[in-house]
């Protein structure tokens, strides 16, 4: 960037429409000096340009507008304080110019209003362009970051440490020409949340693809359970279909077991009955055999009773015994064996015989009674076998009824035999049976389970899919957020790597320059190193050991100084060089030359200092642009007088603080 | 911000070449010209890669 | 007469042993018809049979079967033995004895020995005819205890009718 004139108009001391200061932009003679005493303005000068490019103000007194014409201004006029600088930038030549109003509403009192920047470039074609209102502010920061501006705006009384000012990485990324591939670096940094990568990470649903696999597991969990329950719901129907077949076989054993029960406790009916039955015709049989026994005499004499009785009703008995001779008489008389006669009758058989008979005819047998009494023997013997047969006829019947009773019973007794299976245990039936119902009963309570398990499965799994395939959804527009990101990260590296390896060679590079600058202006056991925010830090060698020190003003000075002149120096170099493309893959850095513009760069310098610093300074900016104090001129002027292109002083009117000219002398 | 199950994203060469390149492009223009605003930028550069995914995937 | 051990030999034996209930008492599968209750019954009802049918039997050696009827059961049953006796001889009309003569038989020749044995001898004679009688009509086509129960009530049919005939 080259600045090729400033104009000031009512800018502080610089009272009324200045004529633009031109500025050297010879190659050669690239120093532009205005010289000026104190107070002068050349302060002045660097704070316009502050003012004008970023709006800054640096001084007490904020108002920027000339304090005699702020004086001298009428109630209700206006007057306008304006600082116009014209300058190149890559190639391109801009006009920017700070406006800012000021109307006198009060006899002390001054209306400032807000100042307004324009900037114009002029294209190609020659027209000039204006940058909008709203862009002007980048657009200065692009051609000369804020940051920075108090390296090329340098300030020497203002030696505070310049370093601890902002962001510098920014502003010397934009000086390196990194800036492009800066932002395009961060415009798709994962770390930036403003990044392309960010926002795509930002869109991601991370959440979801972890919540879809986890469903997906769940899903196939759930699918591995639901088939595990119709398995066991399949077992389970299996089984049911077991225990109720069991449970006929066991109902079609109790109802046999019924009969059998039945019929065994008919058979010992039977039986008992068939025993008591026996034991009745056994009592008949003996009935008969007793009755017929008893009256089997009676009854079998009958028809010969009528025969006998016949037989005494014939017979005419005749011959009665001896009256009143006693049987026992005769026994007597057969016993003494001697008879009334005197008859000796163990002699005589013929005699006892006679007797004998005698006696069979004495009573107690009298004949006549005895067929008497046997007649009534007979005739009752009759009587009483009347009824025999009746008797023996009942007893009989009683007998045969018995009988068929008995074979009645004995075929009842072998049909219920036939039927009686053998030995069963019925209570153990039973209890089988009762086992198996409730067996049966908890194996249907337990399919009725499964189903309902099965139930919420099949409605747990249809769940899952939804949200999975709404997940899904998400998960495919994560799917291309993922690839985006992977691209947009993959740029990014490219562009880091290219960045960092710029980025390293400017740093090394810058800190080439300024340690060399530096060592020409300084002697002494120290150099400066950048750190990360590319801040300069001294350091001295310290036995082999570097050590960061504290600096006097002096050495201050020598060290922002060094900064600005390598940083400078370095800008200059890559403009020389032209862009660094040395293959497809590497980035483009643009880079253009920037000027030096310094006030009192040698205040607080001794006069090696000016002298070495003097020296150097030409050659590590494009352009030069000096403010000095005649007396510091002095000491500079030898080194930079073959260097001047073009020379000015600022000059006091009256010696007033407030009205100061700039007058070109060169 | 990975996330946790991420797989190998196969990256198409040529996709990442064309987008390299257009994206610098698009950035060094920008830059000059000033005409989009960060996060018109940013959109235009997200349509960009979107579009080279999308192109990849059918 | 009737006072002592009465021992029945041969088929007779065995026919009284046959119709006797006692020997069905003795032993239950024993193979007799058991129609009446003790053999001193049987030994007083078969003369009478005997007798109606006019049945006389020697004694009987065909085997070596006996069969005795103790003293203790005879002398027990002397009354309905006495009666038969005196009935057979009274009834009896085998020999050509007039009435009185019967009844001398009957009752009058209890102590003259050789008149004794005679009648005795005769009344024997029914009573093994009697037994012949019983054990062929008890045996025949009967086998059962029922059957022969079945012919107790025939045999009382029988001389019922008769009784009836006779008036």
């Amino acid at each position: 960037m080259i600045i090729k004139s400033i104009a000031l108009n009512n800018f502080r001391q610089y009272k009324g429409a200045q004529p633009p200061i031109l500025f050297s932009t010879d190659k050669e003679k690239n120093v532009t000096v205005i010289l000026g005493v104190n107070t002068s303005g050349k302060t002045t000068l660097i704070q316009a340009f502050e003012w004008c490019l970023y709006e800054k103000v640096n001084f007490k007194t904020r108002e920027v507008l000339n304090i005699e014409v702020a004086k001298s201004m009428d109630l209700y006029t206006t007057q306008e304080v304006f600082v116009e600088i014209v300058l190149i930038h890559e190639d391109r030549e801009f006009t920017i110019r700070r406006t800012q109003k000021f109307t006198k509403s009060d006899a002390d009192k001054l209306k400032i209003e807000k100042s307004v920047l324009k900037i114009q470039y002029k294209e190609d074609n020659g027209e000039q362009q204006a940058v909008p209102s709203y862009e002007c502010d980048s657009t200065i920061n692009k051609i000369l970051p804020e940051a920075l501006s108090d390296y090329f705006f340098f300030d020497g009384e203002r030696i505070a440490d310049i370093n601890n000012r902002g962001d510098v990485v920014a502003a010397v990324r934009g000086l390196m020409g990194l800036d492009v591939v800066g932002e395009a670096k961060d415009r798709l940094d994962p770390n930036k949340a403003s990044s392309v990568t960010a926002k795509f990470s930002k869109e991601l649903d991370v959440g979801s693809d972890q919540k879809n696999n986890k469903l997906k597991n769940d899903l196939t969990d759930a699918q591995t359970k639901l088939d595990a329950l119709n398995t066991r719901k399949n077992e389970a129907k299996d089984e049911i279909e077991y225990y109720e077949r069991r449970k006929e076989e066991l109902s079609t054993q109790l109802l046999a077991n019924k009969d059998e029960k039945h019929n065994q406790e008919r058979k010992l009916s039977l039986e008992k009955d068939i025993a008591q039955i026996a034991k009745n015709i056994e009592n008949a049989e003996n009935r008969i055999v007793k009755d017929f026994s008893v009256g089997a005499l009676k009854f079998f004499a009958t028809p010969l009773i009528y025969r006998a009785m016949k037989v005494i009703d014939e017979a005419k008995y005749n011959g009665e015994g001896i009256p009143e001779m006693r049987s026992a008489a005769i026994d007597f008389i057969l016993e003494r064996k001697k008879c009334i006669c005197g008859c000796d009758l163990s002699k005589n058989e013929g005699a006892r015989e006679n007797i004998l008979f005698e006696q069979s005819l004495l009573p107690p047998q009298h004949l006549g009674t005895v067929l008497h009494t046997t007649k009534d023997t007979y005739k009752r013997y009759l009587d009483e076998s009347q009824g025999l047969y009746e008797t023996v006829l009942g007893n009989h019947t009683e007998y045969r009824n018995n009988r068929n009773y008995l074979n009645e019973k004995m075929d009842e007794l072998k049909n219920v035999s036939a039927k009686i299976q053998g030995n069963i245990d019925v209570a153990k039936i039973e209890q089988d049976y009762q086992k198996n119902e409730k067996t049966l009963k908890d194996k249907r309570d337990l399919l009725l389970k499964i189903s309902s398990d099965i139930g919420a499965a099949e409605k747990e799994i249809a769940e899952i899919e939804k949200t999975i395939e709404r997940l899904t959804i998400v998960s495919d527009k994560n799917e291309r957020l993922r690839k985006c990101i992977a691209y947009a990260k993959a740029v990014y590296e490219w562009l880091k790597v290219g960045y960092d390896k710029q980025e390293k060679e400017v740093k090394e590079r810058l800190l080439e320059s300024v340690n060399n600058i530096f060592e020409r202006m300084y002697h002494g056991k120290r150099h400066v190193t950048i750190n990360d925010r590319y801040q300069i830090v001294l350091m001295t060698l310290l036995d082999n050991d570097e050590v960061k020190t504290d600096e006097s003003k002096g050495l201050e000075a020598v060290k922002n100084f060094s900064f600005i002149s390598g940083l400078v120096d370095l800008a200059r170099q890559k403009a020389h060089k032209g862009n660094d493309v040395t293959d497809d893959e590497d980035i483009p850095v643009n880079t253009e030359p920037y000027p030096l513009v310094m006030d009192a760069p040698f205040s607080n310098a001794d006069e090696i200092h000016i002298n070495n610093i003097s020296k150097i300074i030409p050659e590590i900016a494009e352009q030069v642009i000096l403010m000095v104090m005649q007396k510091d001129w002095e000491f500079a002027r030898p080194a930079l007088e073959h260097k001047i292109g073009c020379s000015y002083s600022i000059e006091k009117i009256n010696n007033s603080d407030t009205n100061s000219v700039v007058r070109r002398t060169m | 911000m990975e996330s946790n199950n991420e797989q190998k994203i196969e990256l198409n060469p040529d996709s990442l070449k064309i987008l390299k390149n257009r994206i610098y492009l698009m950035e060094r223009e920008n830059h000059k010209t000033k005409k989009y605003k960060d996060n018109d930028m940013v959109e235009r550069i997200r349509k960009l890669i979107e579009a080279e995914v999308d192109k990849n995937d059918n | 007469m009737f006072n002592s051990d009465y021992e029945l030999k041969g088929k007779h034996a065995t026919y009284i042993r046959f119709l006797s209930a006692t020997t069905n008492r003795l032993d239950k599968t024993a193979k007799a018809a058991g129609i009446i209750s003790t053999a001193v019954d049987i030994y007083a009802i078969a003369p009478l049979i005997g007798l109606r049918y006019n049945k006389k039997s020697a004694e009987d050696n065909s085997s070596n079967d006996t069969y005795s009827i103790l003293a203790e059961q005879i002398i027990n049953h002397q009354a309905d033995l006495d009666f038969a006796f005196r009935l057979v001889m009274l009834a009896d009309n085998s020999t050509k004895l007039s009435s009185d003569e019967k009844i001398d038989r009957a009752f009058r020749q209890d102590e003259q020995n050789t008149k004794l044995e005679e009648n005795l001898e005769l009344f024997h004679q029914y009573m093994r005819g009697g037994l012949e009688w019983l054990y062929e009509y008890f045996t025949d086509g009967a086998t059962t205890k029922e059957d022969y129960l079945e012919k107790v009530c025939g045999v009382c049919k029988i001389y019922e009718t008769d009784k009836v005939k006779n008036g």
